[in-house]
């Protein structure tokens, strides 16, 4: 009123003094509206403001990008505490707890000088009022600090009881009402039968119900009739065929090896493992140690060990010029991005170049839990060394698991006393004259830093490089040889040195008569004992494989060659040594021997220590071995074998990420973060997986519920399930991702049945799925489960699903990858004959998890279902509906084909009635009748698509076939 | 008169004696000669000293003011006394701070002198205070004290604290330097040139007013000393000097200079600092203007504008900010006329990116739809766009007619659509058609050498009409100033064996 | 409405709201408010209920060009033997390789010391600028005034794999989207009859990068690039089953309708309207993409032009295809050649390999070039020709042992790229490598800096194309400093 101005004259006196106020009035406004931001209405003020509801989001909305943990703009990042509440690169103090007129951060988001203000314009808009006044609140309130609330132990809530609640079954029922309550929806009402066991029977087993099945549940009408399903499908054979599909996308499961050639290798044994574990109800933490940790368990079983080819998921790049000491590391750094991807939901790939940009995890912790897991004999070759031979009959597990066992211990028994001898032997250097190489190598005679003489070659290696030594004995006989392969001078354990293989090995000499003769060597011993090849192969002329280190050099390496019998040399004990390096690959650097000594010995023992019963028992416990171990029909499966102790690689940081910048050396450690008691730190790899499912670790748990969760209900309680961190989207329900975390853990014992039981016998999940208006708008994708879940079929169970539904599903179970029908050319892999025959028999018909899966070629109607390649972990498969997942279901001949057998079925059970045997295939897909309108339409269709046949009296095959191509079309037929 | 005289020669003897010293002093001075610790120390002491001479010449000025008013005369002995003694002992902390070196040497030498003639004045009025003086004589020695004390001190001030008046606001307003200074035949290439685009366009930023990234750009000392993140000038290198590479940033690229918004060098001020600095960037570089190289002979011209004149730029940003808002609201209209269509037709209609008005009619999925009736109905909204594609559709006859008025038209695509050659020749006053596509509409070569109009057609498509290669060359001929692109293909030549041959070759990897 | 559009749009409208909010009370005024807000609130374009992914969006910017042909030579081929002309070479062929060259430098098989290897090919100048181009391109020199070169590209893989997947999907790893799943992203397409992202493959063998060189990675699959194919369904599962005719394929797809909609009024799921649309697409997918990939309807001056070898895969082909795609308003078309590793083994050798190879190609482009100009379509369509990354200007030396046969290793120091159409500039170099052409000595493009330059003749800033994925956003050109665009290349 007052800004309204009036004609002066005709006021009386006291409303013009007032008048004569209004400048001033206007003029204290003004001012007022100048100086700060006005109050918002302190309704949406929340009382106490908690770090991690209010405070944090609007940090990493709006100032994480500059001042994380990569880039720290002015020295300021509000990652960790320390660092946001101490002082900037200007000396000023970030946040000075209850006082914010004192706090930098505080004045920056209030100034009005456009130079000053953060966020700085061009960036992002000035900070909302609301937010300005939550971090005043915030400061004035003591800016007490709280780690993100993935990184605190879960506490048990308090199960909330609501009002009048008639609705809820179990505690996950009184969460969910809760929320659902606050959002002012109300719960739907039970499912009917019929689609409730489609509904559970798909999400437990991956099939749809047989309708006796369904019929049984509809007429079973005791208390316990939904109970009894959920026990029988839990028992199911098929539970860990389906349940298996998503932690084969996690594990990144394939048949090939990626890259390039992407060539096919066995990984199926575990492929069949992982469903005979889920079968077994194999509790989740054993579960978890035998995959990363099998080898090293104390009483390992043939099952632990092939478990841990979990890890040698990875990929092998075997394209031509790769080099392998850098896929290997790709494969460790893979490996450790999956653990923690897997496991705990957590984007740990970050920071291999950088510290986390979000959450307080360092560049130096990365390297360090890497470090766990990068001390494996695999090393990106083309054998896939080391493998383990998994016999294909169950009883013969144990017992060709045991034997390989054994010959392990054997071949130490057989090696340890040569070694022992050769360590305490004194041994004598040759003296060279010469040395020359053939394909003109330069093989100079040189000294190391001890004055040692050694042989050295030049630079250009290549491949069937030929030495020759001639050289003169200390001592005028010898039994046995000494190589001593040296690590070259720029090579070092960060980055090893060439490969070397020693083909075959010459000495010459001149015996009495004066002729010159070659010496009889009686065996080949080196210093580790189980090699991928043996080094008496390098005395077998032909055989261009024998001793070597392939296909890096990490470590100073020897080997022993014994003689058949003492050697004397004439008086000037002139020996020639002739040394082949034939073998070769195609990468840059040739496997030959660069940099050597050679030294003598001429102790009896050496041939009397080979008579020694010890070492003839072990030769011959080994031959037998070896027989017993071909003899049983298996298949070799890459698995995870740690380094011998005195040949283990070592672990540094990659500057910026770079693996040929080392930075310093890091052994093996856990982020500190995630550790309450420091003191029993994990420091090996079998003391990481225990702590991974101990309750020490806030993740595992939650993360194993919620990806369950997601997989019944479509959105996981943490919706973006790869990100569990402070830039993922916050738990819907923290409250009962808490609690059943705890209950798995503690309660359930880490049963996977028992979750899974806990969550299908909830009121919340046996909602009917119909969605009202208002949960449309209010509610649209679910989020706080006012309905039933309602999602379509994953790409395995659109295939099972039809196969089922027309009688062709085969249920074999286990063995090699099957070949069903897909088109030609879709294989066109670069330098490889690989083709694909289509299986024949049964085989054409498997459950799809038995797919054969081409990392580079993927199924194609399981691509255009939105399966992903498996060449990285993949925790969430992002659902899509396009015209080409249309093209699948409507012209795939596989889909077609499963028209035809229903057509078939039908036509068997009602030979005449067309409209009897479109409603028997209607029950057969949906197990329902069709209602009357559905049933006139695919009526309809059958007389159209009749033409010629029409009123032959009996049900035209084609016709049928095509009523059931629109059946298994429908949209109700596509989700579940 | 005896006395007067002895006076007179003890006056000039002492005051004479004490010049010669203070001469000898001066001229024996040079700059960072040697510096021991002592004279370091000392030499630390003159800013302190320094300013108590100043402040008794003003007092003693006042004073002398204040007796004229009242007539009375006054005894200044014991004030010059000061004076003097003050002076001295500041002349000999000055010598030795001079010696550290450090300065520059010319302002420092004006000062050293200054210095040294107010010494000598302070001492000689002192003396004529002692002995007896003619008032006009003090009054003499007083001013020439003033005037040589306020040299002094402004050299002094000049060498520490720079010029206070380079950051006076008549001084600093960049239009000063809107207008390149005229150039005579010989081109002193920095200070002709380099320096008036360096103060017209990054001085504001990089001046004694404002020092940001702590690098100042108004003085060629000031240059080669450089900023916070080092020298702006490496060797003789333009492409790696920072002087010149922020300028050649991307607009978008947070490192630019100027920064956005900021008038911008453009390519001719960009090659004179290039040449510069190609040429050792030295002050003294001069050049007869012939040699000046044609990349930025244009600065010659008297008259040229470094900052456009702000009346104009004013009336220019005015003008776009209101063409802006008149874009918006055209297609705030165009919009909402075209959400009037139902969907499918809608989405012929794309804008050209997120903002601006130009409307662009493609229908290309619903090219199976639009019968020549419907088409009709979009005419009104077709007739706003800037590119129409017609290809492939069926033409009502109002078309050409409409489109003849179009001022938007720009692009027509008529290619495979049956036209009439005189629905086509209406389309000849169409006034910004530039580009016409009659590609397979079965046109004859007649109608196109005889078509007049089409007065700012650019380019021309008849290709797939069976016109010859010698009608191409007279419709070429018919249409001067736009390209004619005609059939273009490959003859199939005989010899050609095109089929693939593919082997399996077991390649390497 | 699918999972990730939803995620976009709330958070598009959020802050798109607070934005347009703040926007217009700023005083842009009640117009600017109706227009946005409307497009804000569901009435049109990308907001709308059933947003169709692959609807065309308005680009960041006024764009040069609309759509674009990438013709990939899986393999490298060897750009000395063909564009970059070294006279130096000629001069010190069979010498060894300079030792700076070597010292530093990893090589996928050359170790030892190489000599140099000079082209075994004459070069002549062709075209107004007189650029010095190998004998072995005859056709392409009528064409060469409309292309421009980048000598100077520079990538960090040498080895094919790696090399493709950072050139196409800005990684070296697998997992990512790759460069047409963005741009269908980023723009949608024009021709909702047919898909956004085409891939035409020829030379026997896919890429060494595999499908993965053209996958959506994490943006949802229905940005996927669609492999069209020369035998059999030229889109897998494109025509019905032979029981089924187009007559009784509409009859079946009416009755899913019937059924879908009534489905819909009981449960009311917005998924279920979605794949009723998405069913309706196929008929018209099916109709328009038989069309399209038929090249028999060309005209027969068009086959002699191209050299077309119908019925068969070939490189001809796959040109011909790729103008009937662009024409029709396809946005990405993507075409990969196999078979230019020219290393000097078997048929791989760097004289007659290497000519008959350039052979296969040299017609089919010289006619796609002139094809696109003559029907006008060459101004907004953006050409790019080139492989994953060079070949050394020194011969093999596998694995130290001399072999007869010519060839050249892989080089990730310098190569050469060209482009054509969308107002490149014709007849233009950008960058210089030096005199053996080892190292870029001008104007270095990476691998990043083509990418964005890519996008910005499509009017898209690459800073501004991200997807929230993993806590990043996700770009073309990585998370690190943004790239940088040559504008340079533009007239």
């Amino acid at each position: 009123m007052l800004l309204h101005p009036t004609p002066l004259g005709r006021c009386s006196r006291p409303f013009k003094h007032s008048l004569a106020a209004t400048p001033v009035l206007v003029g204290l406004a003004f001012l007022t509206a100048c100086t700060g931001p006005k109050e918002p209405d302190s309704l949406s003020l929340p009382e106490t403001i908690s770090f991690n509801e209010h405070v944090r989001p609007i940090l990493t909305q709006n100032c994480t990008a500059c001042h994380g943990g990569v880039k720290k703009a002015g020295e300021v990042s509000f990652i960790y505490q320390e660092e946001a509440l101490g002082y900037s690169q200007s000396g000023k103090r970030v946040i000075a707890p209850n006082h914010p007129n004192r706090s930098e951060l505080y004045r920056r988001i209030t100034s009005q000088n456009p130079d000053e203000r953060m966020p700085p314009a061009a960036h992002g808009d000035p900070l909302s009022d609301l937010d300005i006044q939550i971090l005043k609140k915030w400061i004035q309130q003591g800016a007490n600090w709280e780690e993100h609330w993935a990184y605190q132990k879960p506490q048990a809530p308090a199960v909330p009881l609501p009002t009048n609640d008639t609705w809820s079954r179990n505690d996950i029922d009184r969460f969910v009402l809760t929320e659902i309550k606050k959002h002012g929806l109300a719960p739907n009402p039970e499912a009917d039968k019929t689609s409730l066991l489609r509904r559970l029977t798909l999400d437990l087993t991956g099939l749809p119900p047989s309708i006796e099945e369904t019929e049984a549940f509809i007429s079973d009408n005791t208390p316990h009739a939904y109970e009894a399903q959920v026990d029988r499908l839990l028992a199911s054979p098929h539970f860990g065929e389906r349940w298996a599909v998503p932690w084969l996308d996690l594990a990144r499961y394939a048949d090939t090896a990626g890259y390039e050639k992407d060539s096919y290798r066995d990984m199926w044994p575990y492929r069949d493992w992982v469903i005979r574990a889920l079968n077994a109800d194999m509790p989740f933490d054993q579960f978890t140690l035998s995959q990363l940790a099998g080898d090293l368990l104390p009483n390992k079983t043939a099952d632990d060990l092939l478990a841990t080819a979990y890890h040698r998921n990875t990929k092998t790049n075997v394209e031509g010029g790769t080099d392998d000491e850098e896929f290997l590391l790709a494969s460790v750094i893979d490996r450790s991005n999956t653990v923690w991807q897997g496991w705990m939901g957590t984007t740990f790939g970050c920071v291999q170049c950088h510290s986390h940009p979000y959450d307080p995890f360092s560049q130096q912790s990365y390297f360090e839990f890497a470090a766990f897991l990068n001390n494996s004999q695999d090393h990106d070759t083309r054998d896939e060394f080391p493998k383990f031979s998994y016999a294909h009959d169950p009883a013969k597990r144990e017992e060709l698991f045991q034997m390989q066992e054994d010959l392990r211990k054997v071949n130490l028994a057989y090696t340890r006393p040569y070694q022992d001898l050769s360590q305490n032997t004194d041994w004598k250097p040759l003296t060279y004259q010469s040395a020359q190489s053939t394909q003109d190598v330069v093989l100079s005679i040189e000294r190391d830093k001890a004055g040692r003489e050694l042989l050295q070659t030049g630079p250009n290696t290549p491949r069937g490089t030929v030495h020759t030594i001639e050289a003169s004995s200390p001592i005028d006989s010898f039994t046995a040889l000494r190589v001593d392969a040296l690590m070259p001078l720029d090579a070092s354990l960060e980055i090893p040195g060439p490969p070397f293989v020693l083909s075959f090995i010459e000495i010459f000499y001149e015996n009495e008569s004066g002729e010159e003769v070659s010496v009889q060597f009686e065996r080949a011993i080196s210093d580790e004992a189980n090699t991928r090849t043996s080094p008496s192969e390098s005395l077998e002329k032909e055989n261009k494989n024998g001793w070597k280190a392939y296909p890096r050099q990490h470590y100073d390496r020897w080997a022993v060659f014994v003689t058949k019998e003492p050697i004397h040399l004439k008086e000037r004990k002139n020996v020639r040594i002739v040394l082949h390096n034939l073998a070769g690959h195609d990468g840059a650097e040739q496997p030959v021997l660069r940099r050597f000594r050679l030294s003598v010995d001429d102790q009896s023992n050496w041939q009397a220590l080979s008579q020694s019963l010890q070492i003839v028992e072990a030769e011959a416990a080994r031959e037998k071995l070896n027989r017993d171990i071909k003899n049983i029909e298996s298949t070799a499966v890459p698995i995870i074998r740690e380094r011998e102790t005195d040949f283990s690689r070592v672990t540094n940081i990659f500057i910026r990420g770079d693996w040929l910048a080392k930075g310093d050396r890091v052994s093996p450690a856990v982020p500190a973060i995630l550790l309450s008691e420091p003191d029993q730190k994990p420091t090996d790899r079998i003391e990481m997986a225990k702590w991974l499912v101990s309750d020490e670790n806030p993740l595992t748990a939650r993360f194993t519920v919620n990806r369950h969760w997601e997989q019944l209900f479509g959105i996981g309680i943490v919706e973006t399930l790869e990100d569990f961190g402070s830039a993922g989207l916050p738990p819907s329900n923290q409250a009962l991702l808490d609690h059943l975390a705890l209950k798995f853990q503690g309660d359930l014992k880490w049963s996977t049945k028992a979750l899974l039981k806990e969550i299908v016998m909830s009121a919340t999940y046996r909602q009917s799925a119909t969605i009202s208006e208002e949960k449309r708008n209010k509610d649209p994708r679910n989020i706080y489960l006012s309905r039933g879940p309602r999602q379509r079929l994953t790409a395995e169970m659109v295939r099972d699903n039809a196969l089922k539904v027309s009688g062709l599903l085969s249920t074999k179970q286990f063995g090699k990858p099957v070949m069903p029908y897909q088109p030609d050319k879709v294989w066109r892999s670069v330098y490889n004959k690989e083709a694909w025959e289509t299986s024949e028999g049964e085989d054409r018909y498997r459950r799809a998890v038995y797919t054969y899966w081409k990392r580079s070629a993927t199924y194609p109607s399981f691509v255009t279902f939105d399966a992903p390649s498996r060449d990285v972990c993949t925790p969430r498969r992002i659902a899509t509906n396009t015209p080409l997942q249309a093209l699948v279901t409507l012209n795939d001949p596989v889909y077609f084909e499963c028209a035809e057998a229903l057509a078939q079925k039908a036509i068997e059970a009602h030979p005449e009635s067309p409209s009897d045997a479109i409603r028997y295939a209607h029950k057969q897909a949906l197990l329902k009748e069709p209602s009357t309108e559905d049933l006139e339409s695919l009526l309809d269709l059958y007389h159209k698509s009749e033409g010629s046949e029409a009123n032959s009296g009996t049900v035209s095959k084609t016709s049928l076939a095509i009523v059931n191509n629109a059946l298994l079309n429908l949209d109700a037929f596509l989700t579940k | 008169m005896q006395k007067t005289r002895r006076n007179y020669i003890l006056a000039t003897g002492s005051a004479s004696l004490i010049a010669i010293v203070i001469w000898m002093l001066a001229t024996s001075f040079t700059q960072g000669s040697e510096s021991s610790p002592w004279s370091t120390f000392l030499g630390g002491f003159h800013p302190l000293v320094l300013h108590i001479p100043i402040g008794v010449v003003i007092v003693i000025f006042a004073r002398s003011l204040w007796n004229l008013r009242t007539r009375a005369a006054s005894d200044n002995r014991f004030l010059w006394l000061l004076a003097a003694l003050s002076s001295s002992a500041s002349f000999a902390s000055g010598y030795f701070l001079g010696n550290e070196g450090g300065y520059d040497s010319e302002l420092l030498n004006r000062h050293l002198w200054s210095a040294a003639a107010f010494t000598a004045f302070a001492w000689i009025s002192f003396i004529l205070e002692v002995l007896p003086a003619s008032r006009s004589a003090k009054a003499l020695l007083l001013s020439l004290n003033l005037v040589s004390v306020s040299l002094a001190g402004h050299y002094g001030g000049l060498m520490v604290h720079g010029d206070p008046f380079a950051a006076a606001p008549w001084l600093n307003d960049p239009q000063r330097y809107a207008i390149l200074p005229e150039i005579g035949e010989e081109v002193a290439l920095y200070q002709d040139i380099i320096d008036p685009i360096l103060q017209a366009k990054c001085v504001s930023c990089h001046g004694p007013a404002k020092r940001k990234g702590s690098l100042r750009l108004d003085t060629y000392a000031h240059i080669r000393v450089g900023g916070k993140n080092g020298g702006v000038l490496t060797g003789n290198d333009p492409t790696r000097s920072t002087l010149l590479t922020v300028t050649k940033l991307p607009l978008h690229d947070d490192q630019h200079m100027p920064p956005k918004g900021k008038p911008q060098l453009n390519e001719v001020e960009q090659a004179a600092i290039s040449h510069w600095i190609a040429n050792g960037s030295s002050v003294e570089l001069v050049l007869p203007s012939a040699d000046v190289p044609s990349s930025f002979q244009a600065m010659l011209v008297p008259g040229y504008r470094l900052l456009p004149d702000p009346k104009l730029e004013a009336e220019r940003l005015a003008k776009e900010k209101e063409k802006q808002l008149l874009a918006i609201a055209r297609r705030a209209e165009l919009q909402s006329l075209i959400n009037e269509r139902p969907p499918e037709l809608a989405s012929c209609f794309t804008f050209a990116d997120q903002h601006g008005d130009t409307l662009h009619f493609t229908p290309i999925t619903q090219k199976g739809q639009l019968t020549s009736d419907l088409l009709e109905t979009l005419l009104p909204l077709i007739n706003e766009c800037h590119t129409i594609d017609l290809s492939d559709l069926t033409l009502p006859d109002s078309l050409f007619a409409m489109l003849a008025q179009s001022e938007s038209l720009v692009d027509l695509n008529l290619s495979r659509t049956q036209l009439t050659e005189l629905a086509l020749s209406s389309l000849s006053v169409s006034p910004n058609l530039e580009r016409l596509n009659l590609f397979a509409t079965k046109l004859s070569a007649q109608w196109l050498t005889s078509a007049q109009g089409f007065q700012s057609l650019r380019t021309l498509y008849i290709g797939q009409n069976g016109i010859s290669r010698e009608h191409l060359d007279s419709v070429r001929t018919h249409f001067p100033n736009t390209e004619v692109i005609g059939d273009l293909y490959l003859e199939a030549t005989a010899d050609e064996d095109v089929s693939d041959t593919y082997e399996d070759t077991e390649g390497s990897k | 409405m699918n999972l990730i559009t939803q995620l976009q749009t709330d958070s598009l409208s959020a802050t798109t709201r607070r934005y347009f909010l703040k926007e217009c009370m700023a005083g842009l005024g009640a117009i600017w408010f109706s227009s946005e807000a409307g497009k804000l609130f569901g009435k049109s374009g990308y907001t709308s209920k059933n947003a169709n992914p692959l609807a065309a969006k308005h680009p960041h910017f006024p764009p040069k060009a609309k759509r674009i042909i990438f013709l990939h030579m899986a393999g490298a081929p060897s750009q000395l033997d063909l564009f970059d002309y070294k006279p130096e070479l000629f001069r010190l062929d069979g010498k060894d390789c300079p030792p700076e060259f070597l010292e530093g430098q990893r090589f996928a098989f050359i170790s030892g010391v190489p000599s140099l290897l000079a082209p075994r090919h004459k070069f002549n100048p062709a075209g107004k600028s007189g650029q010095m181009i190998s004998e072995i391109l005859p056709h392409f020199r009528e064409i060469i005034d409309e292309v421009c070169f980048i000598k100077s590209m520079q990538t960090d893989q040498f080895n094919h794999a790696p090399a493709q997947l950072l050139l196409h999907t800005g990684n070296a790893n697998l997992g990512n989207a790759s460069m047409g799943s963005w741009i269908t992203y980023g723009l949608g397409t024009e021709n909702q009859n047919l898909p956004g992202f085409m891939v035409l493959v020829s030379g026997g063998k896919n890429p060494s990068a595999g499908k993965s060189a053209w996958s959506s990675g994490f943006l949802p699959s229905v940005y996927q690039g669609v492999q069209c194919r020369s035998e059999g369904d030229p889109i897998l599962y494109l025509n019905n089953p032979s029981q089924i005719d187009r007559r009784s394929r509409r009859q079946i797809l009416d009755t899913i309708d019937e059924i879908n909609r009534r489905h819909y009024e009981e449960v009311g799921d917005p998924e279920t309207l979605t794949r009723i649309s998405q069913y309706e697409m196929t008929y018209r997918l099916q109709m328009h993409a038989t069309d399209a990939l038929d090249i028999e309807k060309e005209p027969e001056y068009i086959h002699n032009s191209y050299g077309t070898n119908p019925g068969k895969e070939s490189f001809a082909n796959n040109c011909l295809l790729a103008r009937r795609l662009v024409e029709r308003g396809v946005r990405y078309v993507q075409l990969y050649d196999w078979g230019w590793d020219h290393h000097g083994n078997g048929q791989n050798t760097i004289d007659e390999g290497l000519a008959r190879k350039c052979k296969e190609i040299d017609r089919p482009i010289a006619a796609l070039i002139q094809d696109l100009k003559q029907r006008g379509l060459l101004d907004d369509t953006l050409v790019v020709w080139g492989g994953e990354f060079g070949r050394t200007p020194m011969r093999e030396l596998r694995g130290g042992v001399a072999s007869d046969t010519f060839g050249r290793d892989h080089h990730k120091e310098a190569f050469t790229i060209w482009m054509a159409g969308a107002g490149v500039k014709g007849g233009y170099t950008y960058g210089q490598t030096d005199p053996f052409g080892f190292f870029v000595e001008e104007n270095p493009v990476h691998v990043r800096d083509l990418q964005a330059t890519i996008l910005h003749a499509l009017g898209l800033d690459s800073h501004h194309l991200s997807f929230p994925y993993q806590g990043l956003d996700q770009r073309l050109t990585g998370v690190g400093e943004t790239p940088h665009v040559i504008e340079d290349l533009f007239a």
